[in-house]
């Protein structure tokens, strides 16, 4: 496990390398340039989730030894941003404790927001992808490899699979649980829990840190994607669990906060009163053990 | 020579499918056209209910219309059935539980049928809620050459997802997913949209796609939507003719009357016989019943004879 301190740079949003610790196998060299292998990042953004990280890291760590039983390398990168709850100080004592190799840990000292640490997590990843976790979240092995297999085999740009709502303990609702459509433009059904292609999501700027997107950011992300015309899946399999807190991003935004943010989107993005979707990149379903499974329909119809 | 009047007359049968209704009765209605394709005397015409204006009132007049899910054919515009009215004889076709709304507001409409077929497994004319409308029951056996497919068929099990659920979201069958995940296994496919017509276009599995996963599927599982006793046949059907094994759990089930392979209280309760015996004897229980119950084609012989 290797532990780096970072400052964001004044001039360009990004971050700089200013002061690095190891305790593991030392830092790992990352570059913007870098060149990327076959591989995954599990990114994890935190801001004041402390109570949450064990879950989250386990989680992901188990979901990178499934990557590895493909036959692919992997990480687990976690991302503090200049949390005030004691985050940085428990990251560190994770490092002193069990010197995990598949734990990478950046402390920022100054908060960037989660749209700026996300395209942080692209930036400094090792390997051709990134899954985005947030730290309160978790994401089962099975579902990781799936969503990984799937990424590979469709070279997607933006691969997600269900996730279950979990409050109290019980499964209480399910989302990212369909294929993107033209509905995408008036709501939100697709969680920011998804895997990226680092390469395709960087040429595209990644995510925004407008204001005027506020909490939707993944959402812009998702429709700017699609508008460039990258390849969005979605993987018929249970990926993780969303976890419904009090203070959860979901109840943070308010209800008119919420419209101004929708009309904003399909302002920008509801533009396909003329034209439907490239059905060939956007609506697309697939499993490795299948394939794609938004076809045959015109065989079917009497 | 015979003259005409010496031949036997035929029987025109027109089957009627709702175009912008959900993917299930279309596959119902070509099911039942070819079934009755290999009925005696008979000529059997499908048609999209669109079309139905299109039909000269001549020829109508002496067809025995089966018209497929009336509700859904009124997709296509209220009054599209009304060229019907000339037919000499109507059925109106479902495959729904008799005690759901479903299955209450297919007669609202101005046609009037002479009977209702009720396409399943389960015989529910004691819960026919319409004592005047003439009800009738239409096993849904397997059509003659998918009882050849299934008679050889020979699947391996275990297969590389251990289940599926396909169904559209509710709170029920979010639960039920969860407990499937964490009961069954992680290897799992879960497709459950929001609720909407199967069509082309919105999003929704194909039903060459849904075969598809099934034949990479050990056990298909469902639950029903509503609360009523009531047995999905055709998802029988799907994971029979995929080498799955359909398994219904309904925590409601008091018994098997009606010989049902693969009905559980529990999801707890399928694991429990899934440890018990082999998943080729399950497979063999389920071909077992497919096949004891003859072909569509030969029930619907039966019952066009009656009407």
């Amino acid at each position: 496990m290797s532990s780096t301190e970072t400052v964001p740079a004044a001039a360009n949003g990004q971050a700089r390398r200013e002061h690095a610790t190891s305790a593991g196998s030392g830092e790992v060299p990352r570059s913007k340039f870098h060149q990327t292998p076959v591989g995954l990042t599990i990114m994890i953004p935190n801001w004041n989730h402390r109570g949450f990280l064990p879950r989250s890291i386990s989680s992901a760590r188990e979901s990178i030894a499934s990557i590895r039983e493909l036959g692919y390398p992997g990480e687990v990168l976690v991302i503090d941003d200049a949390s005030r709850d004691g985050s940085g100080r428990f990251l560190r004592s994770l490092d002193g404790f069990y010197g995990w190799d598949d734990v990478s840990v950046l402390l920022l000292k100054e908060n960037i927001g989660l749209a700026a640490a996300r395209n942080l997590g692209l930036e400094l990843t090792r390997f051709s992808h990134v899954l985005f976790l947030d730290a309160d979240n978790e994401v089962f092995p099975s579902g990781v490899a799936t969503l990984f297999r799937a990424a590979l085999d469709t070279r997607a740009a933006y691969c997600y699979g269900n996730l279950l709502d979990i409050q109290q303990g019980k499964a209480v609702g399910l989302r990212s649980n369909e294929a993107p459509t033209l509905r995408l433009t008036a709501e939100n059904y697709i969680d920011a829990l998804a895997l990226v292609d680092a390469k395709q999501a960087r040429a595209l700027g990644g995510y925004t840190d407008d204001p005027r997107f506020g909490f939707c950011e993944d959402w812009e992300f998702a429709l700017h994607l699609i508008a460039e015309e990258s390849e969005i899946t979605f993987v018929p399999t249970v990926v993780g669990k969303y976890h419904i807190l009090p203070l959860s991003m979901i109840t943070e935004s308010d209800a008119t906060q919420q419209a101004l943010f929708t009309a904003q989107m399909q302002r920008i993005y509801a533009q396909s009163g003329t034209r439907e979707w490239d059905p060939e990149r956007v609506g697309r379903v697939y499993h490795p053990d299948i394939g794609f499974l938004d076809e045959g329909w015109l065989l079917d119809a009497p | 020579m015979s003259s005409d009047s010496t031949l036997p007359s035929r029987r025109r049968l027109l089957v009627v499918y709702p175009p912008l209704g959900n993917q299930f009765y279309c596959e119902l209605a070509m099911r039942i056209s070819r079934a009755a394709a290999a009925l005696d005397n008979t000529d059997t015409s499908l048609i999209s209910a669109a079309d139905l204006e299109a039909c000269d009132t001549s020829w109508l007049r002496g067809t025995t219309a089966l018209v497929v899910n009336p509700v859904e054919c009124a997709l296509s515009g209220l009054d599209v059935l009304a060229p019907l009215a000339a037919s000499s004889f109507r059925a109106a076709v479902l495959a729904e539980c008799v005690e759901t709304k479903w299955f209450r507001n297919q007669f609202g409409g101005d046609i009037e049928y002479q009977t209702v077929i009720d396409v399943g497994f389960v015989d529910q004319g004691s819960a026919h809620p319409f004592p005047k409308l003439p009800y009738r029951f239409l096993f849904n056996a397997p059509l003659a050459d998918e009882s050849a497919v299934i008679a050889a068929m020979q699947p391996k099990y275990p297969r590389s997802l251990t289940w599926a659920l396909v169904a559209a979201r509710t709170d029920d069958r979010i639960r039920f997913a969860a407990e499937l995940h964490s009961i069954l296994g992680p290897e799992g496919f879960l497709f459950m949209p929001d609720v909407r017509p199967v069509r082309p276009g919105a999003g929704m599995l194909s039903p060459s796609a849904l075969k598809r996963t099934l034949e990479k599927t050990t056990f298909y599982v469902w639950r029903s939507h509503h609360d009523f006793p009531y047995y999905e046949s055709f998802r029988f059907l799907d994971a029979v003719l995929s080498g799955s094994i359909p398994c219904k759990i309904d925590s409601q089930t008091s018994g098997d009357p009606a010989g049902l392979p693969h009905t559980y209280r529990s999801v707890e309760a399928l694991v429990e016989d899934v440890g018990s015996r082999s998943t080729e004897d399950m497979f063999d229980e389920q071909r077992e019943f497919a096949l004891a119950h003859g072909t569509l084609d030969g029930r619907l012989r039966e019952l066009i004879r009656d009407v």
